[in-house]
Formats: C-alpha cells, structure tokens, sequence
C-alpha cells in the first residue's frame, strides 16, 4: 500500500483510482475474451462484449482529466501534461510505422488495444524520466 | 530565466521541505524550481516573492 501514501491527495485519489480501474480492465477483459472464445456471440452481444473492457480505458482517461483538475502542484500538472504527450507520441510513430507496414503489403494485425498499452508504457517511462532528471538531494539544504 | 531561490532559501536557513510546505507545492517543485528545470507560473512567482518579501525581479532574472 506504499503507493498510496506519498504525494497529495489528488495523486493519491488518482493512483488508487487507476490500480482498481486497471484490475477491472484485467477482469473484464480475461473475463469477456473467455467467453467470446467459448460462445461465440454475434451482433449486440458481441458489442456488448467488445465494450465491457473499454470501459475500465474511458475511465482511466476520465480519471486523468479528474487529476489535472484537482492537481494544485503547477510543476506536478507540467510533468503529468507532458508524460501524456509523450504517450501519444509513442502512439501516433507506432501507428504510423504499421500504417507503412500495411500499405508496403503487410498482412498482420496486430490487436487494436495494442495502442493503449504503448500509451500506458510510454507515460509511465516519461513520468518515471522527469522525477529521475529532477531527483531531490539526499540532504534538505 | 534564472532565479536566486536557492540563495534565498539558504540566507534564511530554510530546508526545501519547508519552503515547498510555505508555497504549499511539492519538494519536487522547489528542486525543479531551484536548479532551473522548470518556470513558475506568475500566481506562483507571486507567491514567492510574497514569502520572501522582495520584489518578483530581484527573485527572478529574463536571460534575454
């Protein structure tokens, strides 16, 4: 429970928030895979079944937001803005680079929620870059 | 932009813990702000001169 007790609240609040909806993202989508493979479901079930694990990603964006909100650390909102626009960076050169792939004849398809977790990889390395590159010295002075 | 906040804080024997606790930001913050990683906001910039009771100017410098 260590990564619930340091910085402010709103980190705290977004921290727990992302743990639980990144479980339920697991669940549901270990959960909803299985039963696709085993029911094969078509139509609105199938929808229905492709939505239940996007749900736990809109929140974790929605959390995102809820966090720039209540954030009141001007230098902590920066670092977090900027992690983020390195993810999308990282998602918009992968995309591009299977787009090419795709128009130079390549058949493969990778899963689409591929993306999410090149995001989810990629602001987390940036977010862990900025707190390395401004590490607070050892002695308080 | 360059700033004295280091010095400042030095002058007056304050740790950075408690400078970030005055400004109500995060140690984070005054050591990004101190070696120069990052700019405050005016509000911010502000706040600081307020604390130390100096002009903004003599706290921070335009490298221009």
């Amino acid at each position: 429970m260590l990564c619930f007790t340091g910085g402010n609240l709103a980190e705290r609040r977004y921290r727990r928030s992302g743990l639980m909806l990144m479980l339920s993202y697991f669940l549901t989508f270990f959960g909803v895979t299985f039963l696709v493979h085993y029911y094969h479901p078509t139509g609105f079930r199938l929808y229905f079944a492709a939505l239940l694990p996007s749900l736990p990603i809109f929140g974790v964006l929605f959390i995102a937001g809820r966090y720039l909100r209540e954030e009141t650390d001007e230098y902590q909102r920066d670092t977090f803005v900027r992690s983020l626009l390195w993810g999308i960076a990282f998602v918009m050169g992968l995309e591009m680079f299977l787009g090419f792939l795709r128009t130079y004849g390549w058949t493969g398809t990778p899963p689409a929620f591929l993306s999410y977790y090149v995001f989810c990889i990629s602001v987390l390395v940036a977010k862990f870059t900025y707190k390395f590159r401004n590490r607070i010295p050892t002695d308080d002075q | 932009m360059t700033n004295k906040l280091r010095d400042l804080r030095a002058d007056r024997g304050w740790s950075q813990a408690y400078l970030a606790e005055q400004l109500q930001v995060s140690r984070q913050s005054v050591n990004a702000l101190e070696t120069g990683k990052y700019d405050p906001s005016l509000p911010l910039a502000f706040r600081i001169a307020r604390l130390f009771r100096l002009p903004i100017e003599s706290i921070f410098q335009d490298d221009a």
